[in-house]
């Protein structure tokens, strides 16, 4: 009975506050194709970095040598293996 | 229709008020009814007689706001059928069903002393949640209000069930210190 009468009385709250509540919710509410939109951009985020992250290591210098000969012509290797840069 | 409009049509006695009425505000009083009683044709009903509670009623009243007023009355309906059918089920039948019979001889189904005592509480109610954090004071009145299920609410508001399961037992501890200190009685 108690409970009851707290139940009814909640049912005499202010106006305001009650179309308050209807306004934000509304408002909060994510459909579910905006959670899978959010995921997918997401994903492409993470490819987008690991593929670029990846691009930049590929040309990083993995070291260089020196033939002494004459005129002397150094090379830059880079990781993957090809020549990055050559002086003489 | 603007809802301007539609009171004035309650105010000049124009029927088509109550067809307005159900075809702006049908589904907003068809939810509150069935998140209390979980029956499309009891929301049905109770939506439809809150039309005629409202054609009743304006004038003399003239509601601020439309939509509340009618969910207002939506919400005792289906609270008021609700009561009805658990005590059936309890098996307390002919005297709820004749209770409920004679409530059609009475002009309210509350008394005023039962009023003044809701709108006393009301008005506690309403100082305790001014004071609270908007999304807490939001999350109650769709619990306790609208009636909403916690999973409800947990998906509007993108939290988890147990996050809203937690931010609701606090709330309710914390309305009843205030009570308490309020000196309000229940």
């Amino acid at each position: 009975m108690k409970t009851e009468v707290l139940l009814r009385s909640i049912g005499r709250i202010s106006d305001e506050l009650i179309a308050d509540a209807e306004s934000e919710a509304n408002t909060k509410r994510k459909p579910g194709w905006a959670k899978l939109g959010t995921m997918a951009a997401c994903l492409a985020l993470v490819l987008c970095t690991g593929i670029a992250t990846h691009a930049i290591r590929s040309n990083a210098t993995a070291g260089t040598f020196t033939m002494d000969v004459n005129p002397s012509v150094e090379y830059t290797i880079a990781k993957s293996g090809t020549v990055k840069m050559s002086a003489a | 229709m603007r809802d301007r409009e539609i009171i004035e049509l309650y105010w000049v006695r124009n029927e088509s008020a109550i067809t307005a009425t159900a075809e702006k505000y049908g589904s907003y009083c068809h939810t509150i009814a069935y998140n209390i009683l979980r029956n499309k044709e009891d929301a049905e009903e109770c939506a439809n007689d809150t039309y005629l509670r409202a054609w009743s009623s304006i004038p003399p009243q003239r509601p601020n706001r439309l939509s509340i007023y009618l969910g207002k009355i939506t919400r005792n309906l289906a609270l008021n059928r609700y009561k009805r059918y658990t005590a059936e089920k309890r098996g307390h039948g002919q005297v709820v069903l004749a209770l409920s019979e004679l409530e059609a001889c009475v002009p309210s189904e509350t008394t005023v002393e039962q009023t003044v005592e809701e709108n006393e509480l009301a008005a506690a109610i309403d100082r305790f949640l001014y004071v609270k954090p908007k999304l807490n004071r939001n999350i109650f009145v769709r619990r306790y209000y609208h009636l909403y299920a916690i999973r409800d609410i947990a998906d509007a508001y993108g939290m988890s069930e147990s996050k809203v399961t937690s931010l609701l037992f606090r709330m309710r501890n914390e309305l009843r210190r205030f009570l308490e200190k309020e000196g309000i009685m229940l």
